[in-house]
């Protein structure tokens, strides 16, 4: 008798919490050495966010230019937001594919199906 | 130059040529825009995912507590405490070590599986979470009364300390500190103490396991059953009336509210096993039969006699039923009578009769030996004279005057004992009135002699059914003499009336020696050791995430504030605050033996993560069967909460892809942004 096998991605498991919380802990951890590092950057040249905004929309730019960055800075800013939910949601599409795959899937006998000829060819 | 509202010095402005600025710079400035604007993305996600982590943490502490509640032994078989010299090694990692203080007395290290520790030294608790220092001034919980410390497994420290040798001032909150001297340590039947912590060298006494003397099914004394049979009989209501004023309503409106009323009480008044047993029986037979029997006086006297059959159907309870049969046979009756009388109708009289078939059922007596004694019969009589009364209703009164006198010199001297033996016996045998009615008409004297007798209906008082019976023979001598016996104008000149009750026997059941338990209140087993059941518990603090954290009253020990006794509008925080939380000595009982819940984990089920949960105890006391229950939302809210951290990292790392690029992009360029910096800095001067 054919047995069928189902071939399991095994690094597409559904992750155990610890799993996935030292995951996001190393990730975190990451992502604060580079705030820092920005941060460093910025103090270093004593810059802050007021002064920062206060110089983009001073009169040395013309109104152009300051639209254009405007323009600029809102484009990357939505670019940013959809990579980010694009990611997100293919990241979810292989969360619940995960969650499927070592679920016992119901075999229906598939109806035979006889083609017919629909006529003359 | 001329000072300018007092400023002589000029302030050295440093003006920016824009035709000296390039387009590089404020392409720079942008980049550094874009930084920022990363930035607090990404501490946006690291925030949700801090919290998320947080959740998760939480809520594998309560899968934890829940798999104790589950899996946990809730007794032992033998002691798993080890005291090892000075130590003490308790369930699942919790440890206690106890040094000399070097001032005479003990310091003792209470540590958990994680390393955190909570040190009693010098008349105060310093809570320590792993690797970490700690002010003992900022964190220290000051030991004054006895005090009862919840671990998270259920294990009970109790400390229990001397007189304070300065009594607790609340003027200037000074004083009120005391040594501890012993520490209770239960866990289910498992217990230990230790003593003399005051001295340099405390006692250990061994931890002990007593056998649990109700472990299991909730105490009860012991009972078994016994099958009682219940001979076939029938429930019935006669009603008569020597005015003859009711009609055709009457039949199908007050005679069945009478008899619904006389009868479903004491039906539904049967034990529930024997309810069962009767509508069982009825099943069985497959119907039951409702009689109806009307006397008629108008012009010629008439007897109307009906019997309806209905079907017992199976979800039928014992109310149901006699309610179906009554309701729907009373206005098929009067039907009959309408068609049957073709007129009006004089009811003199209506007796409605159930049958009810044999049936056993199982009573519940107690499993002790009996002794069965007996009662012997005993008459009782009352005769009267009349002066040629005219009224029927006269044997009414004079047989209930007769019970009235049964019940106070008879019935309410019986025991229960007695009374449940007297019970049966009627119920077997039914009680027999006896009647005699002289009649006076023109000195020819006719006497009526007859007697009747009527069963107790399981179910009725005794009190109840001597009324019942004493009305009931009463109404069947006066009808008899009516209708049977053809008399037309009754004259009463002597009345007696006679019952005897029957010998009887009953039984008397030893007392069990145990006495019964509060079931209701208390249904788990109880399961206590007796150093937990004999020492009161002080101020009562829980666990919660780690030996260094407590819950006192639902508050984190931590944050507890109080009022100030100088200055009521002034709130105290720290030491001092729960130096007045604990300044009075208190003995609360807790007799929980399984993990529950603190105020803050249920602030998080109920607030932030919105998991509905039973708790009957309503104070986070959950029986093993809520923390099953409760389990499984858990592990659904975990999966839920680990699902989105994973989005949420995912999320994080794309951030941190840009973030990084925009870095290097601001940093290769770092000469070139440095000087815009400067310009930018020097502009603002």
């Amino acid at each position: 008798m054919a047995v069928k096998l189902k071939l399991v991605d095994v690094t597409k498991l559904k992750k155990a919490s610890f799993l996935v919380s030292q995951e996001t802990e190393k990730t975190i951890a990451e992502a604060r050495v580079m705030l820092g590092k920005q941060e460093e950057f910025l103090q270093n040249g004593g810059m802050d966010r007021q002064k920062l905004r206060a110089f983009i929309n001073s009169d040395h730019w013309t109104s152009q230019q300051k639209q254009k960055a405007r323009e600029e800075l809102l484009r990357f800013h939505n670019e940013l937001k959809s990579d980010m939910a694009r990611v997100a949601s293919s990241k979810r599409k292989e969360l619940s594919n995960a969650n499927r795959l070592l679920e016992q899937r119901k075999i229906t006998p598939a109806t035979a199906t006889r083609k017919q000829r629909s006529g003359f060819i | 130059m001329n000072p300018v509202n007092d400023v002589t010095k000029s302030s050295n402005i440093n003006t920016l040529n824009p035709a000296e600025m390039s387009k590089q710079d404020f392409i720079s400035a942008v980049y550094l825009e874009r930084g920022e604007m990363l930035d607090s993305e990404v501490r946006r996600i690291i925030g949700e995912i801090d919290k998320s982590n947080e959740y998760v943490d939480a809520i594998n502490s309560l899968i934890g507590k829940a798999n104790l509640a589950e899996y946990g032994d809730n007794f032992y078989s033998s002691a798993t405490w080890q005291v090892n010299g000075n130590s003490v090694v308790l369930d699942n990692g919790y440890g206690l070590n106890v040094q000399p203080d070097g001032n005479g007395g003990s310091s003792v290290t209470i540590l958990d599986a994680e390393g955190n520790q909570l040190i009693y030294q010098n008349q105060t608790l310093i809570p320590v979470p792993a690797g970490t220092n700690v002010n003992a001034l900022e964190v220290g919980i000051p030991v004054m009364n006895d005090m009862t410390f919840m671990l998270d497994d259920g294990t009970k420290l109790t400390l229990k300390v001397s007189t304070p040798g300065e009594a607790f001032n609340q003027q200037n909150l000074s004083g009120g500190l005391a040594n501890v001297q012993s520490i209770v340590i239960t866990r289910d039947n498992q217990g230990m103490r230790i003593d003399n912590l005051d001295t340099a060298s405390p006692t250990f006494h061994t931890p002990t396991i007593e056998t649990p003397t109700d472990y299991g099914a909730p105490e009860e004394a012991p009972v078994k059953t016994e099958t009682i049979t219940i001979p076939s009989h029938t429930i019935r209501t006669l009603w008569d009336d020597q005015d003859y004023e009711e009609n055709y309503d009457f039949i199908d409106g007050d005679a069945l509210t009478n008899f619904k009323n006389q009868w479903l009480p004491i039906m539904t008044d049967k034990s529930p096993a024997e309810q069962e047993a009767l509508m069982e029986k009825l099943r069985e037979k497959g119907s039951i039969t409702i009689s109806y029997d009307l006397g008629d006086s108008d012009g010629q006297d008439a007897n109307y006699r009906q019997s309806y059959t209905y079907p017992v159907f199976s979800g039928d309870t014992v109310a149901t039923l006699i309610n179906r049969v009554v309701d729907r046979s009373g206005p098929d009756f009067r039907r009959y009578c309408e068609e049957e009388e073709d007129g009006d109708i004089d009811i003199q009289y209506l007796n409605m009769v159930i049958d009810i078939p044999s049936y056993s059922y199982e009573s519940v007596i107690p499993d002790t030996p009996k002794t069965t004694l007996s009662k012997e019969s005993k008459s009782f009589e009352l005769n009267k004279t009349y002066d040629d009364a005219e009224d029927y209703d006269l044997i009414k009164s004079q047989a209930r005057d007769l019970v009235n006198d049964i019940k106070l010199s008879y019935l309410h001297d019986l025991t229960p004992e007695q009374q449940e033996g007297l019970r049966r016996k009627l119920i077997q045998e039914g009680l027999r009135f006896d009647f005699y009615v002289e009649d006076d008409e023109f000195a020819s004297s006719d006497d009526y002699n007859n007697w009747f007798s009527v069963g107790l209906v399981s179910g009725e008082s005794l009190d109840d059914f001597f009324e019942r019976a004493a009305e009931y023979t009463a109404k069947r001598m006066a009808g008899w003499i009516r209708f049977d016996e053809d008399e037309s104008g009754i004259e009463i000149d002597d009345l007696d009336i006679s019952v005897s009750i029957p010998a009887f026997s009953y039984d008397v059941y030893e007392q069990s020696d145990k006495p019964a338990e509060d079931n209701t209140n208390n249904p788990r087993p109880i399961n206590i050791h007796s150093r937990d059941a004999n020492n009161n518990d002080g101020h009562i603090l829980i666990e919660t995430g780690g030996i260094h954290s407590w819950e006192y009253g639902g508050k984190a020990l931590s944050a507890l504030t109080e009022t100030n006794p100088n200055d009521s509008s002034n709130q105290v925080t720290g030491y001092f605050a729960r130096k007045l939380a604990f300044q009075n000595s208190k003995s609360d009982e807790f007799d929980g033996t399984s993990p529950l819940l603190t105020q803050k984990e249920i602030d998080l089920l109920t607030k932030i993560l919105k998991i509905p949960y039973a708790d009957a105890s309503s104070n986070g006391q959950l029986t093993p069967e809520e923390w099953v229950d409760l389990k499984e939302s858990l592990i659904n809210a975990r999966d839920n909460l680990n699902g989105n951290s994973q989005l949420q990292t995912v999320q994080l790392q794309r951030a941190m892809q840009t973030y990084n690029q925009n870095y290097e992009a601001m940093s290769n360029a770092q000469q070139k942004i440095y000087s815009l910096l400067r310009d930018i800095i020097s502009n603002m001067k």
